[in-house]
């Protein structure tokens, strides 16, 4: 498994869980306790469906190592995108769902996304930087 | 290069600064006034751009049309002032000569905003760093200030008056606190945020400069490449050659073979231009007679549309012709004097579609695509000249391209220049005797004409009879009197609105007119 690889497979189990955990705490506080079976169900479909975001997240992975920033720019600039990347899955599966995101099951799961998203890059923050420490390296080599 | 802790805060500056100007206002003198803070600091932080005469020209340029905004207030005004803008900026971070790579620059600005803000955050070296940072002193207040917290929690406890005092202040200091969430809504949050973006894109350039460094590999100048057969076959216009022309096309007579196939198809299309500016000069040119309007309409509508495309594809053609190495083969006169030949024709049909629209402006009165179609046929023209200039000095299409991007600008910068909506009231009120006014367009018009429409509703309404006779409805639910009511309320509501920061000589003078208008009343 590549390096790379990896990373974004962090990103993307530890976005989707921490959105389940999200989503369900935000409808909780306006729906109950019976919510958290919602951020079950988010985390099953999260699984599903967003498998093929993989091969977005790896290139953005890699990319983001190879840009001549910071480690702290090039992680806003990862952090960011896929922030971008999840708003705008979330808006097309919306729209076919027929799901608007001022209602509050869809504005939870827009939040939700996007802080998780921003939470999961955070957290392999050591990893991104010792890649791109790595990287530049090789690269010097 | 200026340091980080210096970029960042005039970002930060540059943020607030359109915060507080653009929120609820229109461009106006407020534009002013971002605009000297940005090219400040542009030209701060990028001195090295400052004797670059490509930057002073499209300053200029730029000067014009932020006068432009201030004087004109249209809507093509503040279209151009932003792309001069965002060309100024992308002209002075990065080493440019065409407008399309600088534009590909912006474009990239834009997608690495986000590393290019927080590039500024990084901390300074040890030597830069100050040596008391706020963490230290927040370490030193942590101690005195628990202590204050707990002292303060025994004297209200025991002293009577001094809670009571506490209690107001406390009270105070809540109403502060909410009144402040009270002013900074959402929405304002929101536009601070577009702030902190645009003036990111505008002040910093990305590290990565891409199509600074694809641009620095064009040239002007077409040189001789040799081309291996490999690399020939790999390309689609060589494929599709083959698919045609067979073994012509390949081998040690290609070039032969191509340039006799591209002299009959000039030769050909030549005729065939001929054959139609000969009835266009004869019947257009010469034989045109005003009141004639049979197959006006049709003429303007399908025909000029048509005959642009044509031109257009005529200019593909002989790039596609003269691709490559042909331009240096030697017995390439015929092919080059049938190129000639062709682009002088299609200049003269450029001056037959400015005929059949100079007819139907005649006949019809002034209007946004007759406008269009004028400007269009300018930069058709310069395309036509250009293109002769690349086949008779051997340029690139890259020198092609360039030139005609500053063609647009330029008529870009012109065409700021003018009240376009404004110039077209006057004129088909001015023409009221030859033409039947399209009322049901003119009330359309934007708010810089709203008093011409105003002073001329008697003959407005004259004009709409007339039109009601030839077959044409009124599309609107108000009348012509209600119709142009609501706008003039409309646009006083948004006066009033708007406070000094939008204020324009156009709005202006209009908003005068009105003031006037109800004092008599």
């Amino acid at each position: 498994m590549s390096r790379q690889f990896s990373i974004a497979l962090a990103i993307w189990i530890k976005s989707i869980m921490l959105n389940g955990f999200i989503t369900s705490f935000i409808l909780s506080i306006t729906d109950g306790p019976a919510a958290f079976l919602v951020g079950i169900v988010v985390i099953i479909l999260g699984f599903i469906l967003t498998a093929p975001l993989l091969t977005i997240i790896t290139p953005a992975v890699k990319a983001s190592i190879r840009l001549p920033y910071t480690t702290l720019a090039s992680k806003a600039w990862l952090a960011f995108f896929l922030m971008l990347i999840a708003f705008l899955f979330l808006m097309a599966f919306g729209i076919v769902f027929g799901i608007s995101i001022q209602e509050d099951f869809g504005s939870s799961i827009i939040i939700g996304s996007l802080l998780s998203v921003l939470l999961a890059t955070l957290s392999v923050s050591k990893s991104l930087d010792n890649y791109k420490i790595e990287t530049n390296a090789s690269n010097l080599v | 290069m200026k340091s980080n802790r210096v970029k960042f805060y005039t970002v930060l500056i540059g943020a607030f600064l359109f915060n507080l100007l653009f929120w609820q206002e229109k461009m106006g003198v407020n534009t002013l006034f971002y605009d000297a803070f940005l090219l400040t600091a542009l030209f701060s932080l990028y001195p090295e751009a400052r004797p670059v005469s490509t930057v002073r020209w499209l300053l200029a340029g730029h000067l014009i049309c932020l006068a432009m905004v201030l004087i004109q207030n249209t809507v093509i005004s503040m279209i151009a002032f932003s792309i001069t803008l965002l060309l100024l900026v992308a002209f002075v971070q990065y080493l440019h000569r065409s407008a399309w790579f600088a534009a590909v620059s912006i474009f990239e600005n834009m997608v690495f905003s986000i590393p290019n803000i927080f590039e500024t955050l990084q901390k300074p070296s040890k030597a830069e760093r100050p040596s008391r940072g706020i963490g230290k002193w927040i370490r030193f207040l942590i101690i005195p200030l628990g202590l204050l917290f707990i002292f303060f929690l025994l004297y209200v406890g025991s002293n009577n008056v001094f809670a009571d005092f506490s209690e107001k202040i406390i009270d105070k200091l809540t109403s502060l606190f909410f009144n402040f969430f009270d002013f900074v809504s959402w929405d304002r949050a929101g536009m601070l945020i577009l702030g902190l973006f645009l003036s990111t894109v505008l002040l910093l350039k990305s590290k990565l400069g891409v199509f600074s460094k694809s641009e620095a590999k064009l040239t002007d100048i077409l040189s001789r490449k040799r081309i291996t057969l490999r690399d020939r076959k790999q390309g689609t216009i060589y494929q599709m050659l083959i698919g045609l022309l067979g073994k012509f096309a390949s081998g040690i007579m290609a070039l032969k073979n191509i340039n006799t196939v591209g002299i009959l198809s000039l030769v050909f299309l030549n005729i065939l231009l001929f054959v139609v500016n000969s009835i266009d000069i004869s019947y257009i040119w010469f034989g045109y007679r005003f009141g004639d309007k049979v197959n006006l309409y049709e003429m303007i509508h399908e025909g000029t549309g048509l005959l642009i495309f044509s031109i257009l594809l005529a200019i593909v053609v002989l790039l596609l012709v003269f691709r490559g190495n042909l331009n240096f083969y030697q017995n390439n006169k015929w092919l080059k004097r049938a190129a000639y030949a062709w682009i002088f024709q299609n200049g003269i049909l450029v001056i037959s579609v400015f005929l059949r629209d100079y007819y139907y402006i005649h006949e019809s009165g002034l209007a946004y695509k007759r406008i269009g179609v004028i400007f269009y046929l300018v930069l058709v023209l310069v395309g036509l000249i250009t293109v002769f200039w690349k086949i008779y000095k051997k340029r690139t299409n890259y020198f092609l391209i360039r030139v005609n991007a500053w063609a647009v600008i330029v008529l870009l910068v012109v065409a700021s220049t003018i009240k376009w909506d404004r110039l077209i009231a006057t004129y088909n009120i001015s023409q009221h005797i030859n033409i039947v006014i399209p009322v049901d367009y003119m009330v359309t018009l934007s708010d810089e004409a709203l008093d011409i429409l105003d002073q001329n509703r008697a003959l407005l309404k004259e004009h709409n009879t007339l039109r009601e006779k030839q077959g044409f409805k009124w599309p609107y639910r108000n009348d012509i009197d209600q119709t142009i009511d609501l706008r003039i309320k409309q646009f006083m509501e948004q006066q009033q609105a708007y406070s000094w920061l939008s204020w324009n000589l156009s709005d202006k003078q209009v908003k005068d007119y009105f003031s006037s208008q109800t004092v008599k009343k």
